[in-house]
């Protein structure tokens, strides 16, 4: 029986015979996520590889809509695979917002992008945030409507890795953390539920007042870079999924994004001065 | 607010005078030409056309990188 899994403003049925997957999904979604609804946006499957397969080693493989675009990974995998799925399935096919690879919180309705590669501490700063007060809107994608500019959120959980797993489970120990997917391409991942504030808020959306293109750096410093609309708009339509498919109206959402939003570039280590200098300089 | 130029490329110059976008609707290629040429901005906001060596140039520029969009897109 497939599985309802509604995270507004998308909604998916989820087949899978993989327990890890169920038991991660228990611990880290809320139960009014898996409430049936009327319509199901995509739909998704996790299953363990074929029989003689898993006699020597078990794989788990991602579908979505019957597709299959991934190559299987490690059986113990198979939830880090969900999500990853589960934001490929968006960024490849939702056309009803302009999607931006970038983290999103939240403060008094002001909404801030982080738009980042892997590895720039986006994940760290969302978590930071998320766990003292702010809006989780989305750890992975702005979902940014196309008429009236703001930005909707996507809430689910968030994705660490590496070093700043134990980071986490340091400033946080009573949060719920996924089991942890070692030695997948991106380094050891492990997700962590967000505040249940940040989802019972699932519906507000926020209107972009700040860009931030984070960059991790060693050492204990803090620097800010304010960015000309120019370099702000090739920057963020670079970390757009669906620019060149939505066509004008891309251009045009990209285009009215910056010119209303403060942008910067920061070189961070310290998550508390970088938020000080967010709440101070931009909200 | 967006120009159009040559029927298929789209301008945007931005409040800030850091440069222009430019976006053209046949192959969805962007560009963005990140200069401070405040004359080039008046000259796509259709004020007074002055016809001084620099206003030449940004007209200049502004034809190129439209025209460039175009050849690309053929």
């Amino acid at each position: 029986m497939p599985l309802s899994l509604s995270l507004a403003p998308f909604s998916f049925k989820l087949s899978t015979n993989i327990p890890l997957v169920n038991s991660n999904l228990e611990k880290l979604y809320p139960s009014y996520c898996f409430e049936e609804q009327a319509f199901t946006d995509y739909f998704l499957q996790v299953h363990n590889s074929g029989l003689i397969r898993q006699l020597f080693r078990k794989q788990a493989r991602f579908l979505c809509d019957l597709r299959e675009p991934f190559k299987p990974l490690d059986y113990s995998q198979a939830f880090a695979m969900l999500e990853w799925g589960m934001n490929w399935t968006v960024a490849s096919h939702e056309m009803s917002f302009l999607l931006v690879h970038s983290a999103v919180l939240a403060k008094d309705g002001k909404a801030i992008l982080f738009p980042a590669p892997p590895g720039s501490g986006k994940s760290t700063i969302t978590t930071h945030l998320a766990f003292n007060g702010w809006q989780l809107l989305s750890d992975e994608m702005a979902l940014i409507n196309l008429k009236t500019g703001r930005c909707h959120p996507f809430v689910r959980p968030i994705c660490l890795k590496n070093n700043s797993i134990k980071l986490a489970k340091k400033w946080f120990p009573h949060a719920s953390f996924s089991s942890i997917a070692i030695d997948t391409h991106k380094g050891d991942v492990i997700h962590v539920s967000p505040p249940i504030s940040c989802c019972d808020m699932r519906f507000e959306d926020a209107e972009i007042v700040g860009i931030i293109y984070p960059q991790y750096t060693a050492g204990n410093i803090l620097e800010i870079e304010a960015l000309d609309n120019s370099n702000s708009f090739m920057q963020l339509s670079n970390n757009a999924f669906n620019f060149t498919a939505l066509g004008k109206i891309g251009f045009d959402t990209i285009v009215k994004t910056v010119e209303k939003a403060k942008s910067f570039r920061v070189w961070h280590n310290n998550l508390i001065d970088l938020q000080d200098f967010i709440e101070e300089e931009i909200l | 607010m967006c120009y159009v130029l040559r029927d298929e490329v789209f301008v945007h110059p931005f409040s800030d005078n850091s440069g222009i976008a430019l976006y053209n609707s046949r192959n969805f290629e962007v560009v963005c030409v990140s200069l401070n040429i405040h004359c080039f901005m008046k000259l796509l906001r259709g004020t007074t056309f002055n016809d001084s060596p620099l206003n030449h140039t940004s007209k200049v520029i502004s034809e190129l990188a439209a025209k460039e969009m175009i050849e690309r897109s053929r």
